[in-house]
């Protein structure tokens, strides 16, 4: 079972989709101003890719390959609207502050690249756990950098105080460029202690 | 002297490889160079006969600084006892006070910057390089003289890590790193950095509170001014003694710590071009641009637009920190364009920049940083194009010959 | 034709028919919760401005009933028409429908008023405002009270205006300094002005501005006193009556 452990956990660090790959990155700057959007479009993530990988490895013997592509885009359109759908139903104020990123789900190279890469090669069960793999990593990245901008910009986490009154917000990391920042810090990091591209 | 060199030459061993603090090392080193001239001679072709290393560079950046530094003490305890009607008068007491509050700001920034300079130079096991001597006192001139200190050091820590050594160290940077500290400051605590009030520093009062003291800025001022309004009339009107030409020219103004005198900063520039360090072609390029961009604005019909567009480009020049950007700022080796072309088109749109962010942009009531920042990332992409031309001249010239 | 292409049109057309099939049917199951909660929404913006405390102690918000309760209670919605200050009584919900769509009332005909009734007398009035801030619009609303000149309250619930300057519109301390002040005086409408740095010792009409945010401060002056003005229009008539 030592594959499926690969799957799951390889996307978390060693092949990480945001700071490996580099795959996902507008939403991680868009939405990691605080904790709350962050989990939420996580979770929507995570179930998206998830379903789409699932969908894709079930189509992928009939699907014809000429219209591969567009077959793919379909059906995580399809999810994505739904997860939005739900979302303005049952988390309404979230939603709103996710605005339109929720819906950019579908053009995240993510989903995309891993129902390409992985869910049309590979069967259902499989396709699921590297969605939820994936999912993972991209949540792991994604709520890193909101705790480190929730807590640094309104010294809040998830809304709580956490830090001494009379903590003056820094308005960089409530600004799109200061998310930018915070995730090339946390790329340098993990590329210097993995080492995996070391300049040679 | 011999004494120290004695003694210097003592501990050496324990510094070198194999010595038991060789992990040290870029300490020892920085002491060595600094105090005496390095033994070592470069091994491998070309040789250059120069006194010139990056420390004498750095040495003559600093002293040209000395005029604007002195100048900022002066005219920050000038101001202090103006606007607080302290009753102290006079240079002494303007400077004394001035020192109280602009010392504490550089000597922070120094000792921070020093301590990132020294990690990094430890862990990658390279020299330790004196830029920092450089950024650590540009840094501390560009901000305003009421700025919390743990905000000095929270910025210069930024400027120095991700403005300059997360790109390798000096000479690998993209941005100017005192720039960069700027600009983080800037856009993280922009309640005291937002720079639309103007920077004298305040006493506290009797419970303790700095109270801000709300003037304004030239450039806010002139900024607010409605169309077919005179700028130079609301200007004039503004501050206890108004906002004339030649005062914001010798800089007795509010204003951050460095940047009020054009005066200091042409001094500076004149130290800089006579030694060969700073380029006259950024600065001369810069004043184009600048002179360009407002005659081009003043062209616009002063009932229809505001009243920003109708100041005059020397009134540009003397307001907010263009002096100290051009000279200090922009001149930089590392993040300027490199060669002799680029070094005018980066210098000209940089002044172009600025005049256009400062009338145009309602957000930013200064542009001088933005503008800098913008064409420091522009500067290889000019430098490119600059090489490429060159190399499709000379073909084109040698071809000549070719078919002849 | 390929027999092949026969076999791709058939797929893509199953394809698309299942995925607009799942997605017609998820919108129309959830089309009535999203439009409470949009209802919701607007309704607790509303209370808040009359000056009713929308969360409970311990962190939620009202609920629905609990807002619905208030709204049946003592609040009822009007529209007045722009032109005449008038109300409509029975406005073209076609027309209201349209204009909801506008993010500020300059190209509105009708303007929705919100009336707060104590036992049938009329108490507080509340109505929406919202203009251009520095980058973006800014959504509030604003409550006056029975006496048509003193403002109860104002809530700022949506903009996008830049963290820690304008972006303070949103913040408690600068939207508590409205209350008190005086739109009406000396048979006159009084501007409302956010001034540049602090406003005078006991000014009834200016509060502080937000620093480093005047561009924020002016566009509220705008759109506050240019929406007051459109109200003024219905406030004239019944003010004394």
């Amino acid at each position: 079972m030592a594959k499926t452990k690969d799957i799951l956990l390889d996307p978390l660090s060693d092949n990480n989709p945001i700071t490996i790959q580099i795959l996902g990155i507008c939403s991680a700057l868009a939405v990691t101003v605080k904790m709350e959007t962050s989990a939420v479009m996580c979770i929507a993530l995570t179930v998206v890719v998830m379903l789409s990988n699932f969908t894709m490895s079930l189509l992928r013997n009939i699907t014809p390959g000429r219209i591969r592509m567009i077959v793919e885009m379909a059906v995580i359109a399809s999810l994505v609207i739904v997860a939005d759908q739900f979302l303005r139903a049952y988390l309404f104020d979230v939603s709103r502050q996710l605005s339109v990123f929720v819906g950019l789900i579908i053009t995240n190279c993510i989903v995309m690249g891993r129902a390409e890469a992985f869910a049309m090669q590979n069967p259902p069960v499989p396709a699921l756990l590297d969605g939820l793999g994936n999912g993972m990593g991209y949540s792991a990245v994604l709520l890193t950098v909101a705790s480190i901008r929730e807590v640094l910009g309104s010294g809040t986490w998830f809304g709580y105080h956490v830090m001494p009154a009379g903590y003056q917000g820094n308005g960089l990391a409530l600004l799109a460029p200061g998310a930018f920042i915070i995730i090339g810090l946390l790329i340098w990091a993990q590329r210097t202690i993995i080492k995996k591209f070391e300049a040679d | 002297m011999k004494f120290l060199l004695d003694l210097h030459n003592k501990i050496r061993p324990d510094f070198e490889k194999g010595g038991k603090m060789e992990r040290l090392y870029p300490l020892f080193e920085a002491q060595d160079t600094f105090l005496f001239t390095p033994a070592e001679t470069t091994h491998g072709a070309p040789h250059v006969r120069d006194a010139i290393d990056i420390k004498r560079t750095m040495i003559t950046v600093v002293l040209a600084l000395l005029p604007v530094v002195l100048f900022g003490i002066w005219n920050v305890g000038h101001q202090y006892n103006v606007v607080n009607q302290t009753g102290a008068a006079g240079l002494v007491a303007d400077l004394l006070r001035g020192a109280m509050i602009v010392m504490p700001i550089i000597l922070v920034s120094y000792i921070f910057g020093g301590l990132w300079e020294v990690a990094f130079a430890i862990v990658r096991k390279h020299p330790i390089n004196e830029g920092f001597l450089v950024s650590g006192l540009l840094f501390p001139l560009t901000l305003p003289p009421t700025v919390p200190l743990w905000q000095v050091a929270v910025g210069i820590s930024f400027g120095i890590v991700v403005g300059k050594e997360v790109f390798g160290g000096t000479g690998f940077n993209v941005l100017n790193p005192a720039l960069t500290a700027r600009a983080f400051l800037f856009f993280a605590y922009p309640v005291q950095l937002s720079g639309d009030t103007v920077w004298t520093k305040v006493a506290s009062d009797s419970s303790g509170l700095i109270e801000g003291f709300t003037g304004a800025t030239p450039l806010a001022i002139a900024a607010l001014v409605p169309a077919g309004q005179n700028v130079l009339q609301a200007l004039h009107n503004a501050d206890y003694a108004g906002f004339d030409w030649m005062r914001m020219f010798i800089g007795t103004i509010g204003g951050s710590i460095g940047e009020t005198s054009a005066l200091a900063c042409l001094i500076g520039a004149a130290i800089l071009i006579a030694m060969g360090v700073g380029s006259w072609r950024i600065m001369l390029g810069s004043v184009f641009g600048l002179i360009a961009m407002s005659l081009l604005l003043n062209l616009l019909p002063a009932d229809k637009y505001k009243g920003f567009t109708q100041l005059p480009f020397y009134y540009h020049m003397v307001m907010g920190s263009f002096a100290f950007g051009t000279v200090f700022m922009a001149t930089d080796p590392v993040s300027a364009a490199a060669t002799e072309r680029g070094k005018w088109i980066y210098g000209f749109l940089i002044g172009v920049m600025i005049v256009l962010i400062r009338v145009t942009n309602p957000a930013y009531p200064e542009g001088v940083m933005l503008a800098i920042l913008f064409m420091n990332v522009m500067a290889p992409l000019i430098d490119h194009l600059v090489v490429q031309s060159h190399i499709r001249k000379r073909k084109a010239y040698l071809g000549k010959f070719r078919h002849a | 034709m390929r027999k092949d292409d026969i076999r791709v049109i058939v797929f893509a057309a199953v394809v698309c028919l299942i995925c607009s099939l799942v997605l017609s049917a998820t919108a129309q199951l959830l089309k009535d919760k999203q439009d409470e909660q949009v209802e919701l929404d607007r309704k607790l913006n509303v209370l808040k401005a009359f000056g009713v405390s929308v969360v409970h102690e311990d962190g939620r918000k009202l609920s629905k009933p609990e807002v619905d309760q208030y709204f049946t209670d003592h609040i009822s919605e009007v529209f007045i028409s722009k032109q005449t200050g008038e109300i409509v009584d029975s406005p073209d919900t076609s027309i209201i429908k349209k204009e909801q769509k506008e993010r500020t009332h300059e190209r509105r005909t009708l303007l929705p008023l919100y009336v707060w009734t104590d036992d049938g007398i009329p108490t507080k009035y509340a109505f929406p405002t919202s203009g251009m801030g520095l980058w973006s619009i800014v959504h509030g609303y604003l409550a006056i009270d029975r006496d048509l000149a003193t403002i109860i309250g104002v809530t700022f619930y949506k903009h996008g205006e830049t963290p820690g300057l304008g972006g303070e519109v949103s913040t408690d301390w600068f939207q508590n300094q409205f209350a008190g002040k005086k739109i009406f005086r000396d048979g006159g409408l009084q501007r409302i002005e956010v001034v540049k740095g602090s406003a005078p010792e006991g000014s009834d009409h200016q509060v502080d501005g937000m620093s480093g945010a005047t561009m924020t401060g002016n566009g509220l002056n705008t759109f506050i006193n240019r929406d007051l003005s459109y109200y003024e229009k219905y406030f004239s008539r019944i003010r004394g009556i």
